[in-house]
């Protein structure tokens, strides 16, 4: 019987076939935790009675919410983690040394792979689906029940089938398709569903599109997005593999079948798409940033960087538009490379020399401005256009505050203009 | 001399034009909160919703704004059909839950206010009615001075563990001070503390919010008033019960009436008139 991606996945991983709406036990390839989900998992495996983990090599800690520490708190918190990890003499522990955000970093480091199953304590897991993996955000003790046993149970999730079209314009990118997506479905749209993404656009999007768009299917309520493996995968594969002398494991490859059952057929043409802009206060809120132009949205604040836009091709794509200009008078700019590594060759490609001479701070990797943590917040009645990926209230700071979602073009050319604008009119 | 208690000073006039909000919930996960969206089918209902997110609650799901009370009333009937816990807001304060009729509706504090041509401000602060304002200085000489002698406010133990900080995670209180009432009614003071200022308003306002720097201390709450007599106030966190934080307070060094940080206005406006 034909299957969908997730659904040969889970079947690879079950040892019999298993579709949509069966529940299952499987092994977990990689368990991800982070330093303020991770103590409640470690408190949880302790209380249990475990001593070590199941399947050592396939937990890790990647410390990026609130690291380096802002204060005491998150010191101590941290502190919980590091003791765990030195404690289990965990392999993948990712501390200040080798920092990074979790989904940027894991990719980078080789960890992920085609055909796994991974699960973290963090909603935006979903990420790893850019690289044919299910990949999905769970609770902490949902972690910890991973760590003592080494699986954990899943209900199939039916499938969403997205086709996307034509070719993408000049600056629109992953995160425009993916923003475009929820708001036509809204942020229940997908809810307990893997969104599998296909069709003739797919050959112009890098993996950093792909990431964006993996990383935010959860802000339609998907359980996980996936993108079928391809040439674009492989090549990239190959460079994880060079640069951190192989990789994991062996890659998956996982193709739906052509008369695979989908819930649900939903087309978007790539060509006709604008810049997306969401509007506060959520993710579905998207309008083409013509819109945004002309209610004339004067910004406080620019951030670039987060799991969702703080790769390399979003500050190579800010660079190109901030170059040999300043950020507007009353405006700040943030950068944020989601890894120490994007940061450095940021470094080497001289695109921090650009970024701060146009104005830019520079931030080390880190989640802090995205969730309202520090290095970043908005004060009362401040706007800020953001390459995050959530606008809610209070988000990023203040509950006065407003968050505009774009992708890296926008939110530079707005730096610049002291206002959205649209990059295409640079 | 003359001292008050804390400044807050409000001339209540004129209800400002209203606006009113449904709060459908407040969810411990962005899940759960998708989850329950997912259950609401008509599509008109789920257009303009905002998420508030704060690390102490969780995420909140408020409906679009409405301008006109029936308007959110039939709104509410909707949405709690989904959300039973959901509530129709007023310029951000809670006013009915889904029961709850134009006939049968609480009265508010807007309600008690607009009956009081002078409105005792917290601290016994008088403020005139809109129609025959006066000085700001005037107001205040006419009140009794606040401040009581330390054998009359022996301070409470305070519970172990007690920190202002966590609890002002909260953001937002309702303030009605202890003691005697000082006028015709004991005023109900909205305070939302940000991350370096408190705004302290009400429901009608003739002049904008009052905004003012705040920091903590140790465990004591400093606030810089700059106006009146008084220079500054420093209160510490006595009590939490599960309705408000009870305050000890200070104004100038000296000791003032405790106030009560209500988490509800409805157990605050409760206070007040019992009181």
């Amino acid at each position: 019987m034909a299957q969908t991606m997730t659904e040969k996945i889970f079947s690879e991983h079950a040892g019999r076939e298993v579709f949509a709406g069966e529940i299952v036990r499987v092994e977990i390839d990689m368990i991800i935790g982070n330093d303020i989900t991770t103590p409640i998992s470690i408190r949880a495996f302790e209380e249990s009675g475990a001593e070590k983990l199941a399947r050592p090599d396939n937990f890790c800690i990647v410390m990026d919410h609130y690291i380096p520490a802002k204060d005491i708190a998150s010191a101590n918190q941290a502190k919980i983690s590091r003791d765990f990890a030195y404690k289990h003499d965990m392999k993948y522990f990712f501390d200040e040394k080798d920092m990074g955000i979790e989904h940027a970093l894991l990719p980078e480091k080789g960890l992920v792979l085609p055909g796994d199953v991974i699960i973290g304590a963090d909603s935006h897991t979903c990420t790893h689906g850019a690289l044919g993996a299910f990949s999905t955000g769970m609770g902490s003790t949902d972690l910890s029940f991973a760590m003592i046993t080494g699986g954990n149970w899943f209900k199939v999730p039916e499938t969403i089938k997205v086709e996307l079209t034509g070719k993408p314009g000049k600056h629109i990118y992953g995160k425009d398709i993916i923003l475009e997506l929820i708001r036509q479905i809204g942020v229940d749209g997908a809810l307990y569903k893997a969104i599998e993404f296909t069709g003739e656009a797919i050959q112009y999007l890098g993996m950093s599109d792909r990431f964006s768009i993996a990383n935010m299917v959860i802000e339609a309520g998907a359980k996980n997005g996936i993108f079928a493996v391809d040439a674009v995968t492989l090549a990239y594969l190959e460079d994880r593999k060079i640069a951190n002398n192989g990789l994991r494991g062996e890659p998956k490859i996982h193709v739906a079948d052509e008369d695979a059952k989908y819930c649900q057929v939903i087309s978007i043409d790539t060509a006709a798409l604008s810049p997306v802009i969401a509007y506060p206060f959520l993710p579905s809120n998207g309008k083409p940033v013509e819109q945004a132009v002309a209610d004339d949205l004067k910004i406080d604040q620019v951030m670039i960087g987060s799991c969702t836009n703080g790769r390399i091709e979003d500050l190579r794509i800010a660079a190109e538009i901030v170059k040999g200009k300043r950020v507007a008078r009353h405006t700040r700019m943030i950068v944020t490379p989601a890894t120490q590594k994007i940061l450095m060759q940021a470094q080497h490609e001289g695109l921090m020399d650009i970024l701060i001479e146009a104005g830019a701070v520079v931030s080390n990797p880190t989640c802090g401005a995205c969730l309202g943590g520090y290095m970043g917040i908005l004060g009362d009645g401040e706007r800020c256009v953001a390459t995050t990926n959530r606008n809610f209230v209070g988000r990023m700071g203040a509950r006065t505050s407003e968050i505009y979602l774009a992708n890296s073009a926008v939110a530079a050319a707005s730096a610049i203009a002291g206002k959205i604008v649209d990059p295409r009119d640079l | 001399m003359l001292r008050v208690l804390v400044v807050i000073l409000l001339f209540l006039s004129t209800l400002c034009a209203a606006s009113y909000q449904i709060r459908l919930g407040t969810f411990e996960s962005y899940g759960a909160l998708q989850s329950a969206l997912s259950k609401l089918q008509n599509p008109q209902y789920k257009q303009k919703l905002s998420i508030e997110q704060d690390d102490a609650t969780g995420y909140t799901l408020y409906s679009k704004t409405f301008t006109q009370h029936a308007q959110a009333q039939e709104a509410l009937a909707v949405y709690a059909e989904v959300f039973e816990g959901a509530v129709m807001t007023q310029d951000g304060v809670d006013v009915a839950g889904k029961t709850v009729t134009e006939q049968n509706r609480p009265e508010t504090v807007d309600n008690q206010e607009q009956q009081s041509p002078n409105t005792a401000l917290w601290g016994g602060v008088q403020a005139k009615s809109p129609q025959n304002p006066e000085p700001r200085q005037e107001a205040l000489k006419e009140h009794a001075p606040l401040v009581e002698k330390k054998a009359e406010i022996p301070l409470p133990k305070q519970q172990k563990n007690l920190s202002f900080a966590k609890e002002l995670q909260r953001k937002v209180f309702y303030l009605c001070y202890e003691g005697k009432r000082q006028g015709r009614i004991k005023p109900v003071i909205k305070a939302i503390f940000n991350q370096k200022f408190i705004t302290y308003s009400s429901q009608m306002m003739e002049i904008p919010p009052i905004i003012t720097p705040y920091r903590l201390v140790g465990n004591d709450l400093h606030v810089t008033v700059g106006m009146f007599s008084v220079g500054s106030t420093k209160s510490r966190l006595e009590r939490v019960t599960e309705s408000y934080l009870r305050v000890i307070n200070w104004a100038d060094g000296k000791p003032v009436q405790p106030v009560r940080f209500y988490f509800k206005q409805q157990d605050a406006v409760l206070f007040s008139r019992k009181n």
